[in-house]
């Protein structure tokens, strides 16, 4: 279904035809939760908070602009609503000094040294959620700038520089642990 | 490929944890949003009445408080007057035929 189909199926469950939301829940009830399921630590909570998200977003279905697609904008709420429960839940992740002088050869190098998987691996965990959440939408899932900076709520211009920073903090995760 | 290592280290976090959504999640969560919209009419409808009957009292309360003696002076004189008395059927009719009207129309046109 296109995006326009969409927008009409919309408009058919704001005038009372609810049952037909049944439709989003099937089509991108995996996406959004492989969203949230990266981030939280349980199955059972990153369920909930997927129902919670499309709960959401049914009930501000009538602010649904088109903007971005359903899918991104779903997406978005799911996000949201994970950073709040992590939040709430006072996880500590890794601060890193990133005024630190990095070469870009050497974060290069090292994002593509194969021998570094599992290290990369344990790195990644570390991040806070926005940067974990950032990484995988733009390696994993391949999404475009444009909707990787809606779903985050950035500016599309700056989703490059902190990919960029990233990139370096992942650097120096693992360079502090001692393995460079 | 850029960040090779990157994309594997990513890729194989993700199947390490093969979770999915239950089957039925569908299913539960338009459930779930059944029951919060009725709950949600049902609070509605509650302000709503709570309002109406609210304003009605106070609408009362003041028509008594600044008229109450010129009503009930007009009231009695009007049932003095025999005139007064034979308007009661034809307005209570009235009354009762708008009343029905109303149901009927509400039932007709306003969807539940």
């Amino acid at each position: 279904m296109q995006q326009t189909d969409e927008k009409q199926l919309i408009a058919r469950i704001l005038d009372g035809h609810a049952e037909e939301y049944g439709y989003f829940l099937t089509r991108y009830g995996d996406d959004v939760f492989y969203l949230v399921a990266r981030l939280v630590p349980s199955q059972q909570d990153a369920e909930e908070l997927v129902q919670d998200a499309f709960v959401r977003a049914y009930d501000k279905l009538d602010t649904y602009t088109g903007e971005a697609s359903f899918r991104t904008w779903l997406c978005r709420i799911a996000y949201n609503l994970t950073v709040s429960w992590l939040r709430k839940q006072k996880m500590k992740y890794v601060t890193i000094d990133e005024r630190l002088d990095v070469s870009d050869a050497d974060v290069d190098q090292l994002l593509d040294d194969d021998s570094r998987i599992q290290q990369l691996r344990d790195a990644c965990t570390q991040l806070k959620p926005d940067e974990q959440t950032l990484i995988n939408l733009f390696y994993y899932d391949g999404l475009p700038m444009r909707d990787i900076a809606y779903i985050l709520g950035m500016e599309q211009g700056n989703v490059a520089t902190r990919l960029y920073r990233i990139r370096k903090k992942l650097y120096l995760i693992i360079k502090k642990k001692g393995t460079i | 490929m850029k960040d090779r290592a990157l994309q594997e280290a990513l890729r194989q976090q993700s199947e390490q944890r093969p979770m999915r959504l239950p089957s039925n999640f569908a299913y539960n969560t338009m459930r779930r949003i059944e029951k919060e919209q009725q709950a949600r009419e049902w609070q509605e409808r509650v302000v709503v009445t709570i309002t109406i009957v609210v304003s009605f009292l106070l609408g009362v309360g003041v028509m008594v408080f600044f008229y109450g003696e010129a009503l009930l002076r007009g009231v009695r004189s009007m049932i003095q007057q025999q005139e007064g008395i034979s308007l009661l059927p034809g307005m209570t009719f009235c009354l009762l035929f708008f009343a029905t009207l109303n149901y009927f129309l509400h039932r007709h046109y306003v969807r539940e």
